[in-house]
Order: structure tokens, then sequence, then C-alpha cells
């Protein structure tokens, strides 16, 4: 083939560049675009800020306000899906989207509000509703009645009833 | 052969088995042992300093060698006594940037090194700071130091041609100083370093195992999958894990897919560079069709994300399978076509003919890899001698060249796209059934791995300790230009300054990747930091 034949190649192929961004352009099925959190299924359980490589979900607990924050922030992303893969309710997903070039910074944030359980004994908020919830179901009958007391206390209260149970301090 | 020569020279053996043999040499005859492998056929992949302190050893220094002959990687270790350890530079040239490397992040002092000079850290770093001691927290700023470049003088009758900061097609960070007399190369220097991201203290301190493929994939823009399998395959091979064999396939499908668009992309900037831009329109029309399959099998153009330990994350189901083998059975035809017809043009030819010739005997001194090595007549392919994902059950030919010019370098990758388009059309065929990923294991306690994986550049090496728990304790990759990049000052010497931009991109470089520096000055070539130089200029 020489220089003539390719220059007849050209011709026959046509012009090849897309005429983006004037006409959408598809993506196939299973596209790693920008993530979207549910606020109706996220349960604040942190998996998704373990998980996440570049530390672009963040999950912060503001104790005044008695909410646990999930902050997504998409200036850090990295499109990985790691998120989509860990969360346990699906709540997390990666749209199809790509076209993330925006004029203001808090386009590229997402928050998620999550209500907090105080603790029955020292009134610390120490998890959300939902993940109690979500969780209880995997806890044993007796394990349940300390569902609403946070860790620290009901380490405690474990003990307190081991040394009741062994006869007095003598064990201590 | 190999454990003799550790044996005869008092190594402790602390690993043994098909793939690795790990031991621990004694200070006074490290030298001795790694001149021995160097002559019985191993050439020298990298080397790795590690502060050991937690561990109770203090610092040591592991010397990871490729020994083809028996399928093996070969690790010296030596720990530092008072901070000292003897340097194996004399004996093998291609140790230098590694040594040095382990001086400036861990400040390992190595005895009767031919230039102990900085070579990675920034000239405004401060004396006696270490990044990679494990006292020193990866988002720490130490304060910069002041700095005065020193006076140069100039050489008459020679010409300073400036090729960077920006590198003018490869749009990557590095800066050629080129020496001309007239219109003939009498030196080069390269500098570099100027995108050194931390990526191994941030891995350390910050990550956990699962974290890190994704930031192994960041290394480079072009074969980030193939150091992300590295990776993975370094913490398998250290913690013992089954991979399924599906995932190992699916692989070596990913792997392939990125060296056909990582090769078309460097004969479209071959073809720019050597003036015929219509080749190059038609390679990067041809490419734009594995990006999309790349799409569609992993979720994205190019930074897959498709390894974690122990697997892959996405399976490849008939409808995909179909679709691949479909869109191949066009791309193949076209491929043949564009580059059949590039080769056939006599006047490319005769531009790449003859050109930036590397004998075979240096190339084996600095130890080239990839491509690179195999236009000179170095018959080593990592896929074949240290069999990896599923090479070790598919065919395929390693295309070898002695002319060591750059047309034996395009021919070579030439070859290798029908190879790769052979491969993944046996591994879609051979497919086995079963999981894709096995998640069902224990990262065990300060167990060392290697992971080696052929790059479309060359070998990637990747070395692991882990920590326990779903930490690292050290990981160090090693990118294929890190040991290419040497040969391209001897590559330029004679040269016409025409022929440079082509020459240097005929290794196919990733400065990002890399990062280093090498001087040719006058007749001898030697490697030392900028500052050495320009003081004896």
């Amino acid at each position: 083939m020489g220089r003539f034949k390719l220059i007849a190649k050209a011709i026959s192929i046509g012009r090849v560049t897309e005429k983006y961004p004037f006409v959408p352009l598809e993506v196939p099925e299973g596209f790693r675009g920008k993530p979207v959190i549910d606020p109706e299924k996220c349960i604040g359980c942190t998996s998704c800020s373990n998980a996440c490589p570049p530390q672009a979900l963040q999950v912060y607990d503001d104790l005044e306000r008695g909410v646990r924050v999930v902050h997504l922030f998409i200036g850090r992303c990295i499109f990985c899906a790691r998120c989509q893969d860990v969360c346990p309710t699906g709540a997390i997903k990666l749209t199809k989207e790509f076209e993330l070039a925006t004029l203001s910074e808090e386009d590229l944030h997402q928050f998620v509000e999550l209500q907090m359980v105080r603790c029955e004994e020292c009134g610390r908020p120490f998890d959300t509703f939902r993940h109690l919830l979500y969780s209880a179901k995997e806890l044993q009958p007796w394990e349940r009645e300390m569902m609403f007391l946070c860790p620290e206390c009901r380490a405690k209260r474990i003990s307190e009833r081991l040394i009741f149970a062994k006869g007095g301090g003598g064990y201590v | 052969m190999i454990i003799e020569i550790l044996k005869g020279n008092d190594a402790k053996i602390l690993r043994h088995d098909e793939k690795v043999i790990l031991a621990l040499v004694p200070n006074d005859k490290l030298r001795t042992t790694a001149e021995l492998l160097f002559k019985a056929g191993c050439y020298y992949a990298t080397g790795v300093g590690v502060d050991e302190r937690l561990l109770g050893v203090g610092f040591s220094m592991y010397h990871i060698f490729n020994c083809e002959s028996e399928k093996r990687y070969v690790i010296l270790k030596a720990v530092a006594s008072n901070l000292k350890i003897p340097s194996i530079t004399p004996v093998i040239s291609g140790a230098n940037w590694a040594e040095r490397e382990a001086m400036d992040m861990i400040g390992i002092l190595f005895d009767e090194h031919p230039e102990p000079l900085r070579l990675i850290l920034p000239d405004d770093w401060p004396e006696g700071i270490y990044p990679l001691r494990k006292e020193f927290h990866y988002n720490e700023r130490p304060p910069k130091v002041e700095f005065k470049p020193p006076k140069r003088e100039k050489k008459p009758g020679i010409m300073e041609v400036p090729v960077g900061p920006y590198h003018p097609t490869l749009h990557e960070p590095e800066v050629f100083e080129l020496h001309v007399k007239g219109e003939e190369i009498v030196g080069a220097v390269y500098r570099g370093f100027h995108v050194h991201r931390g990526m191994e203290k941030l891995a350390e301190e910050r990550m956990t195992i699962n974290q890190i493929p994704f930031l192994a994939e960041r290394i480079c823009g072009i074969c980030g999958y193939t150091h992300n399998c590295a990776y993975a395959q370094a913490v398998e091979d250290a913690a013992k894990i089954e991979v399924p064999e599906r995932a190992l396939y699916i692989r070596t499908i990913l792997l392939e897919l990125e060296r056909l668009h990582s090769h078309l992309l460097w004969f479209g900037v071959a073809f720019h560079l050597l003036g015929f831009d219509s080749g190059f329109m038609h390679t990067w029309r041809i490419r734009e069709a594995f990006m999309d399959l790349a799409e569609l099998l992993t979720g994205n153009r190019k930074t897959y994300g498709m390894n974690l330990i122990g697997g892959v994350r996405r399976d490849i189901d008939e409808e995909k399978k179909k679709k691949v083998l479909e869109i191949f059975e066009k791309t193949k035809k076209e491929t043949k076509e564009v580059l059949d017809n590039a080769v056939g043009m006599k006047e490319l030819i005769s531009r790449m003919k003859g050109i930036g010739i590397l004998p075979k005997k240096e190339g084996r001194e600095i130890g080239v890899v990839g491509p690179v090595a195999r236009a000179s007549g170095i018959d080593t392919d990592v896929r074949r001698d240290h069999p990896y994902a599923a090479y070790g059950d598919l065919d395929f030919k390693v295309p070898v060249y002695k002319e060591g010019d750059v047309l034996a370098r395009f021919l070579v990758r030439y070859e290798e796209t029908f190879e790769s388009f052979w491969i993944i059309e046996q591994a879609l065929d051979q497919l086995p059934p079963g999981d894709i990923l096995n998640e069902d294991y224990e990262l065990p306690e300060y167990a060392v791995g290697i992971g080696a994986t052929e790059a479309p550049r060359g070998e990637d090496v990747h070395f692991v300790i882990t920590e326990g728990g779903n930490k690292v304790y050290r990981w160090r990759p090693r990118a294929p230009t890190y040991n290419n990049l040497p040969a391209v000052p001897i590559m330029l010497m004679g040269e016409k300054l025409a022929d440079a931009p082509i020459i240097i991109a005929s290794i196919d470089p990733c400065f990002s990747c890399t990062d280093h520096m090498v001087i040719v000055d006058g007749e001898k070539v030697c490697r030392c930091s900028l500052d050495d130089y320009l003081g004896r200029l």
C-alpha cells in the first residue's frame, strides 16, 4: 500500500472526530462516572470512607448537633467505585455522568446528615439510628438490651455484670 | 547454581522457593556475591532501602537480581552496621541510582560508592532529613534551605540546546540539555525528578493494602494497569494468596489490551516526530477502538481499577467477549494495513535505520529492559521468563532484533502488537469458569514479596514487605524507564541534532514513572549529578 492508497483510505473512512459537545456522548453500561449518595438509603456505617483510596469520602460526627455527616467531595474522587462495592445498602452508586466542570465548587460536595442516637447512660451520641437498626438484626437477644449504650458504657456494664456473676470483686 | 554461589559466601537463606531466593549476606561478602551473580547471568533489577528499626534490625538494603536462567528473582539483603553498607556500584554500574536513592531517602551510607551525591531530593531540601524513615510523616514539610546553583562556564564551540522542561511531544516534565558542535551531539544532560510524588510514603503510612492498587495505577498514565498488577502480585506472593484462574485470564486480557493501546500510541508519537502525520492520525484512530474496549470491560478508558488483592473486580461475560472479538476482527486488519504501509515507506525507514544504536554489551551492563533490550539482541521478556497471570498457558513469540537502532525498536513493537492480538484471542477462547476474587486470606507480618510484569516499556518490579493487618511496611515500585533512560545518552552520542527527538522517544520513555538523571560528558559516559557535572565544566 503506497501513500496514495493511504489518502484513498482516509477519504473512504471520512471524519471520525465526534461532534461532542454538540452531540451527547454515549458511555457503555457499567461506566464509572460521578458517585451519588442516596440519602434515604445511607445508614452512616463508614464502610465507604474506610475503603475510599483518596479520602474523597469522609465520615465525621458532629457531637453538638448529634448528627453524623457523610461528606463526598468529587474534587478528590478517582472514580474507582470501591464505595459502590462495599456499601451494604446500595446507597452509593456511580452514575454515567462525567461532565463535572462547574463554576462553583459547592457543586462538587455532597453532604448527607444522619440523626445519631444518644447513649442511655452518658448521653453522648455514638451511632446513627439507621445503622443501629441495621445491625440490630445481627445481635444476640442478650446483646439487644444494651444496644442503646455507647461502646464504653457497654464495656463497663458487661464488666460490672461479670464481677457480679463471679461473686464480687475477688477476681478483679 | 545460584544457591551454591550464595551458600559459598556464607549467606543465610531466608526464603527459597520457585519464584524468589532471599538471602541475608554478610557485609564483607556482599560485593563478591553480587559480582558472581552478575557473572552468572543475573542482571540488576533494582535496589530497595528499608528502615527496619521497628523490626529490631536497623537499616537494610535489598538488592534485587533477575535470574532469567533459573526463572527466579534473587534478593540479597544487607544490614547496615553503623549506617554503612559496602557499595556494589563499583562492580555493577546499574546499582548506582538505587543506592543513591536509598542514600537520599533512608540515609544509608554506601562505602566506596563512586559518586555519593544527591539524586532524588531537591537541592533546597535540608541535610539530615530522610523522608522514608519511619519517624517522618507523610504530610511533613521541612523548611527549605537556601541553595545557590554553581556558576556555569561555557565551553568554546559548543552550543547548548535545551529540550524541556516539558518534553515537546510526550507532555511530561523533563529536561534534556543537548550539547552540540555544529549538527553533532557531543554531550547530553538529563535532569528529572520534577514530579516525585512521594507515593511510597503515602502508601506505607496512610493507605491499606486494597487502596494501594489504585495509587499504583496512577504511577503511569499509559501503562498504569501493569503497575497495579505488579503490586497485587507482590502482595499475593508475600502472603501466598491463591488467585482464581479466571481472574488471571482477565488480568492477561487487560494487560495485553493495555500493551496494544500503548504501542499504538507510541507508533503515533514516533510517526509524528518523523514528520509522518497522517500515520499518526491513522494509528490514533485505530487506538480509539481499544480505549472503547477498555471502557466496555472495566468502566473507564484508562484507569481500569480492576485489581484487588486476590483477583479482579469485574467479570467478562459472553456478550462482552463477543463484542471484543468483533472489534478485534476489524482493528487487526486496519492495524496491519496502516503499520505495513509505514514499514513499506522507504524514507520513513531510512530515517530510523542506523541511528541511536545501543550495543548489546552496554545494554546488559546498564540492565535495559523491554523492547529496548530486545532490539539490542538481549532476549528477555518477563512474560516468558517469569510467567505470571495466565502467560504460562498461552502461546506467543518474543521478537528479538540484534541491530540495536531505532528501526529495530520500531520493529520489535510492530511484531509485539500482533502477538498481543493473538494472546487476547487465545485468552478469551480459553477463559476458564469460576470465581474472580479470592477474599479469604490473611496478611502475614513482615513477609517479603516481589511482583514483576512486562509493561509495554519493559520489566516492572514491585517489592513489598507486609506489615500484617491490612497495611504494607514498605512498597517500592520500579518502572522500566528507570533502567532504560541511562541508555539514551549512549544512543545520542555522535548523532545529528535533528534525530534527537526520535532517539529519545525510541525508548518510549515515561518520565513520571522514573525521574532520575544521566550525564554524558564528551566521550566519557557517567551517571552523576548535575551539580557535579556543572562543577566539572
